[in-house]
This record gives C-alpha cells, sequence and structure tokens, in this order.
C-alpha cells in the first residue's frame, strides 16, 4: 500500500513518501488531490422566559454545521510530493486522496493536543501584545499547544500562560504540527502585499487586522 | 533535597526542553550525549546506587507543564507506575495511550522496525479526538517514557532494558515486560499532556546536529 504523508508546518505539503511498486501494478501511476476548506457556522439562539417574579432565565442553544467548500483538484505522479495551495494563512484543511479513481485517505487540519508554531514579527512591542492576545484566545478555541518564535517573547516569562514553548524569532526547529506567520510580508521586488499571507490585502490594516485575516479568514462566526 | 529525580534521556541540545526541565520541582539528573541503548548499566546503576523515593524517566524532546509533573508526582502515592501521554508525531492523531488488546503480540516481532510500529501499534491508541471522553486515569499498554514515573523496587525489578542496536526501544520493551507479567499497571493522567517535539516528514525528527558531542552526566544534587 501507498503511504502519503501530509505536512501542515509550513504551507500544505502532501507527499506520497512511499510508493507500492506491487500495489501501483496495471494501475494508475498518479494520484489526486482535492482540497476543501470546512466552513463552520456556529449560531446561538437567546431567549428569555420571564417567571412570576419577573426573573429572566436565559437560554442559549449552540449549533454548529459545517460544509466543505472545494478549492482546487491537483494529480500528481506517484512517488512526488504536491503542494495543492500556496497560502501561509490558515486554511480550515479538509483533503481527499484518491488512487486509481477511488477515495484511498482523508485528512482534516485538527490542532487539537498539537503543537501550532507562530513566527511574529511585529512592528513594535505593542502590536506583539495585541497578537499574542489573539493567539491566546486561539489556543483556548483550538484547544492546542503553542509555541512561538520571537526574540522578546523568548527573552521573558511574561508570556509563558500562552507560549509552551519558546524559540528566537529565525530559529529553524519545524517539530510542529502547523506553523504560521504573522507580520507584514510583501512579494519580492516589490511593495504589493503578498496575499499568500494576506488574503485582503494590507491597506489600512491596523495590528488587529492583520493577525485576524491570517488566522481567521477562512473561519465564519455567526 | 527533593524525594524525586527525573532522569533525562538527553541526546540531543533542545534548549526550551531543558528550560522545561529545570523549572520542575524536583532533583535532575541528565544523561548527555548518550544514545539510549548506551544507557542500560548506567542508568540501573544510578538507580541502584541512589536511594530517592520516586523515579521519573523522560526523553530529551518532550515537555510538561510545571503543575501537571506535581500531579504525577502525586498520583505515585497511589499508582505503582504513572506516566504523561503525548502524541507519537506531531502530525499524526495517535497518542501514547495504548488500549491493552493484543499489544504483547502485535509488538516484537522478529522484523521489529520503526515502520511496523507506526503501521500496526498505533491501530491500538486512542486519538486525540478521543482523549476528552476517557476517564482523568487511563490504563494503558504502553507510557513511552513521558515522564513515566515508579518507585525504586518497580525499577530494580524492571531495569532499563534495550532492544538490540539500533532499536533501543527502551520504553517498549519495559511496557512489554509489564504487560506479560500482569503484576503491576501502567496509568496515565490525562491533564498531564506532554508536548512532543517531534515531526515525521522529509526533515527528519532525529536530526544529528543537535546531538551533544561529549558524553556527561550532569546533577542537580
Amino acid at each position: 500500500m501507498h503511504n502519503f504523508t501530509i505536512d501542515y508546518s509550513d504551507g500544505l505539503i502532501i507527499d506520497n513518501n512511499y510508493c507500492d511498486n506491487d500495489y501501483a501494478l496495471n494501475k494508475e501511476s498518479h494520484y489526486m488531490v482535492k482540497t476543501y476548506f470546512l466552513h463552520k457556522k456556529i449560531k446561538r439562539s437567546l431567549q428569555t422566559y420571564p417567571d412570576q417574579l419577573g426573573i429572566t432565565a436565559t437560554i442559549e442553544e449552540i449549533e454548529k454545521s459545517s460544509d466543505k467548500i472545494l478549492l482546487t483538484v491537483n494529480n500528481c505522479n506517484l512517488n512526488c510530493w504536491l503542494k495543492p495551495s500556496f497560502n501561509k494563512f490558515f486554511v480550515p484543511y479538509y483533503l481527499e486522496i484518491y488512487y486509481n479513481k477511488e477515495l484511498y485517505i482523508t485528512d482534516t487540519l485538527d490542532c487539537k493536543f498539537k503543537l501550532v508554531n507562530f513566527t511574529l514579527h511585529p512592528k513594535d512591542n505593542r502590536e506583539l501584545y495585541t497578537w499574542l492576545n489573539v493567539i491566546e484566545n486561539f489556543k483556548k478555541q483550538m484547544q492546542c499547544d503553542i509555541s512561538i518564535k520571537n526574540d522578546t517573547v523568548a527573552s521573558t516569562t511574561e508570556f509563558d500562560h500562552i507560549a509552551d514553548v519558546k524559540y528566537n524569532t529565525n530559529d529553524t526547529n519545524q517539530q510542529y504540527y502547523l506553523g504560521l506567520h504573522i507580520g507584514r510580508f510583501y512579494q519580492p521586488n516589490s511593495q504589493n502585499p503578498d496575499t499568500n499571507y494576506h488574503p485582503t490585502g494590507l491597506h489600512n490594516k491596523n495590528s488587529l487586522d492583520i493577525i485576524n485575516d491570517i488566522l481567521y479568514y477562512y473561519t465564519t462566526i455567526i | 533535597m527533593h524525594d524525586t529525580v527525573l532522569m533525562i534521556l538527553s541526546v540531543r541540545n533542545i534548549q526550551s526542553v531543558i528550560d522545561c526541565n529545570l523549572s520542575l520541582p524536583c532533583e535532575k539528573i541528565w544523561f548527555k550525549g548518550y544514545k539510549e541503548y548506551e544507557l542500560a548499566p548506567i542508568i540501573n546503576d544510578f538507580i541502584n546506587n541512589s536511594n530517592f523515593k520516586y523515579y521519573f524517566i523522560t526523553s530529551d524532546d518532550a515537555l510538561i507543564k510545571k503543575e501537571n509533573f506535581i500531579e504525577l508526582q502525586h498520583q505515585l502515592q497511589y499508582h505503582h507506575i504513572i506516566s504523561g501521554w503525548c502524541l507519537y508525531r506531531q502530525n499524526a492523531n495517535h497518542t501514547t495511550i495504548t488500549k491493552l488488546n493484543n499489544f504483547k503480540n502485535l509488538i516484537f516481532k522478529p522484523q521489529f522496525t520503526s515502520t511496523y510500529l507506526i503501521n500496526n501499534i498505533t491501530q491500538h491508541t486512542y486519538k486525540t479526538h478521543e482523549i476528552n471522553s476517557l476517564p482523568d486515569i487511563i490504563e494503558s499498554a504502553f507510557t513511552g517514557w513521558c515522564y513515566t514515573g515508579m518507585r525504586k523496587h518497580i525499577w530494580q525489578k524492571y531495569p532499563f532494558q534495550t532492544l538490540q542496536w539500533p532499536f533501543s526501544s527502551s520504553d517498549l520493551l519495559f511496557s512489554k515486560r509489564i504487560v506479560q507479567d500482569n503484576i503491576y499497571k501502567q496509568y496515565i493522567l490525562k491533564q498531564a499532556h506532554v508536548i512532543h517535539l517531534s515531526h515525521y516528514y522529509n526533515k527528519s525528527y532525529f536530526d544529528p546536529s543537535t546531538c551533544f558531542n561529549n558524553k556527561e552526566i550532569i546533577k542537580t544534587f
């Protein structure tokens, strides 16, 4: 049987790292990847019922529904790797890998109990604090562990309630599940924002907008 | 001096792990630069010739929160063997918490390899999405040296052993003996989630450039 590795540590890479030649006999020489993003909605209904004493009870209903929306379809030769998307911001991926016209494996990006790394390039400390507040919220939502690559964070214990693992900004360690870069990124030799990091650009964006774009562009919470 | 010692299998120099272990309220001993298969006589000599109440062991790529380590120490009053848990690799959903079914039959076949481990053992582990529904204390067939603690007499009864080079797997060998003998049970503390700095992909999870060049035993006591 073939083996595939799915790596989210710097964008998305799918690799057929083991090709079973016996299994592939008289079958297709390529695999197909359908890449989706999972669209989640959380609906909250609040109702109050005053009793005889005029006391109101608050009832909260939480309804979750999820749907998948197709992003790309790619074919790739066996024994080769594939980058179905160049996005470097957070995408709640759902992947289907087909071989010989049959669904072979699926994978959902799921950060629960896994390590998510943020490499932070803030313009000043105020921006750093803003981003760390958002990351703290992200950590609670995802129930994940957080590593931070940033010289300021690495040099203090002030953010240890957020950062489970700390590295200097240029540390090359990549032993984490999902890797995200927060900062202002531009296309090479240009003043144009890199849309792989900033899906809605950088014009008139404050510190909060920048990190929200990177983390929550594909997430809708009503 | 603390009554607990943490034995750290320290092949690689990973600063965040060193900082984490330094913050724990116990004595530490680093077996710096030694490969796992070189450590059997050294660790066993240390245990036999020291007098701590609790002996914990961990790898060089695992981090635990201080409060969770304290709770593990506390739980050793009630259980013979207690351990934290982690993911096999960051890009896997399998945890080290392993169901007892078929464990001793599955591992240690003659052609044991790490691929065999990944393909077969992990079928019997709990996955990340199952963790929240598990009880606070879980019996497991495997601990994985995720801050695994026990008293001296158990270490002496089940001394540190490794498979033949290059497959050290001292954690698997220990758990296999425990499961086979069925005298002691291995318990996992659910809250003691350990971060395993290991990602299985092209970039090797075992980077030789991070290894210590010299061999040294460093103690805090």
